[in-house]
């Protein structure tokens, strides 16, 4: 058994050796939000925070992530309570499939969480290690702006409201 | 196919060295593993027992002691970009780190790990050579050190022993002012380079006393071009005229021996070595206040 703390939850997980990260959520924790597509670190779309950093979680094994802190989609915000950068998101039209889509939403969380006022190409290099075959790259990056927007002003829910 | 071994946590470099005598070659040592865990899925590489690196402690600092900077084997390319303001040589290795790969594989890729992996193409190489740098290796007969050239043996080979361990890569800080630069081309921000040139100048009292200029991508381990860093070496800030880059550029083209492979052609890379030497040349030259620059 290995323990680490998910979504802020301590969680003991009985993790393979030769377990990878992403597998090890969605199988023990049903945290089907860790979308794995590539699987070679190249596509972004398996992103979740590991002690505040963006990583593929598809190249971490399981046993490496003992002991840390990780968050994933699940706990940033749920359909009554969404994230703001999951409001940007909807409001920007930031996904046309969506497959890719949490894997830009912690990418994009874990860098305003360290640039929390970016300029447009800062947003767009920062979501360079996530690929989205939909092509929704310009609404993506303004998604990511808006975000940036949100948080500074508090997180307030909407500019519609 | 389903792939599986066994588990080992070592808590001790020595114990990690003994794990890796008991076991042998199918053990591996497993650093940030983006590199490894991709040629175990494969198959490209067999692995019995991952021995995990993550978890021991005093590998991953980045330290600045009188005369060096300690990079331990462990610190990730995010470290590393998080290090510039230690020095200006720093400043030219987090530049590189930053655009390797991608933020989420930074965070984990090991600065040893990318050593130990011994791609022509890593970025990292060609700078380690150009700036002097060497290795702190340990192994069941205890430590030695190498230097990068010579660290650095093939495509994806090292001068490192069956047991051995990469510890520490450690980059000299001389007394007088040392500004570095690194220069490729590459299709994508994301994407390797598929040339690049690595150029380190010191200069003192207004001459330059030393200039090491290495090329990576264009042959197995990076090339030094040794006439090129002649024609610069000794020379007075101030005479440094568009010329004698062009001149050091020039002798790239005649040590490079690149490859044609799907990522480009033989012919366009050793091309496009003289002009990286030549920018690589200009931006140190620069920083540290020649006209040229």
């Amino acid at each position: 058994m290995i323990r680490m703390t998910v979504n802020g939850r301590t969680v003991d997980l009985d993790a393979k050796p030769h377990e990878r990260l992403c597998d090890l959520l969605r199988r023990a924790l049903g945290l089907y939000g860790v979308r794995v597509s590539c699987s070679e670190g190249e596509c972004g779309s398996c992103t979740v925070i590991m002690d505040d950093e963006p990583v593929t979680s598809c190249l971490v094994l399981a046993m490496q992530a003992e002991g840390r802190e990780i968050v994933t989609i699940e706990g940033l915000g749920n359909e009554d309570n969404l994230h703001p950068i999951q409001e940007a998101f909807i409001e920007e039209q930031g996904f046309q499939c969506a497959f890719c889509t949490p894997g830009f939403i912690m990418a994009a969380k874990a860098f305003l969480d360290e640039n929390p006022d970016p300029t447009e190409a800062e947003a767009a290099m920062a979501m360079s290690g996530n690929i989205c075959r939909c092509g929704a790259y310009p609404y993506i990056v303004q998604s990511v702006m808006n975000a940036a927007a949100r948080l500074r002003e508090g997180g307030s829910v909407s500019n519609t409201g | 196919m389903i792939r599986q071994f066994d588990y080992l946590r070592p808590d001790s470099i020595d114990a990690a060295i003994t794990m890796k005598s008991r076991h042998g070659e199918r053990a591996r040592y497993w650093a940030g593993g983006t590199d490894l865990m991709l040629q175990w899925r494969r198959g490209e590489v067999m692995v019995d027992h991952c021995i995990d690196l993550t978890h021991l402690t005093g590998l991953d600092g980045i330290e600045a002691f009188p005369g060096e900077i300690r990079i331990g084997a462990m610190a990730t390319l995010d470290d590393l970009d998080r290090a510039t303001s230690m020095h200006p040589v720093m400043e030219a290795l987090g530049d590189t780190a930053r655009l390797m790969c991608t933020k989420q594989t930074r965070t984990l890729a090991t600065v040893g790990g990318n050593m130990c992996n011994a791609s022509p193409g890593a970025d990292l190489s060609p700078l380690f050579v150009a700036l002097e740098s060497h290795c702190l290796i340990q192994g069941p007969n205890g430590r030695r050190e190498v230097s990068m050239e010579d660290f650095l043996t093939g495509v994806n080979t090292t001068d490192l022993g069956a047991e051995e361990l990469l510890c520490t890569i450690v980059v000299p800080v001389p007394q007088a002012r040392r500004e570095a630069s690194y220069r490729r081309v590459a299709r994508t921000v994301v994407d390797i380079a598929l040339v690049s040139a690595a150029v380190s100048l010191t200069a003192d009292a207004g001459t330059v006393t030393d200039a090491r200029i290495a090329l990576g991508s264009v042959a197995p381990i990076p090339v030094r071009v040794t006439e090129g860093e002649k024609v610069l070496a000794g020379r007075s800030l101030d005479d440094i005229g568009a010329g004698h880059l062009e001149e050091a550029a020039g002798h790239a083209a005649t040590v490079a021996r690149p490859i044609s492979d799907v990522r480009a052609g033989a012919g366009y890379r050793a091309r496009m070595c003289p002009v990286l030497v030549r920018r690589a040349l200009a931006d140190a030259l620069g920083r540290l206040g020649g006209h040229e620059g």
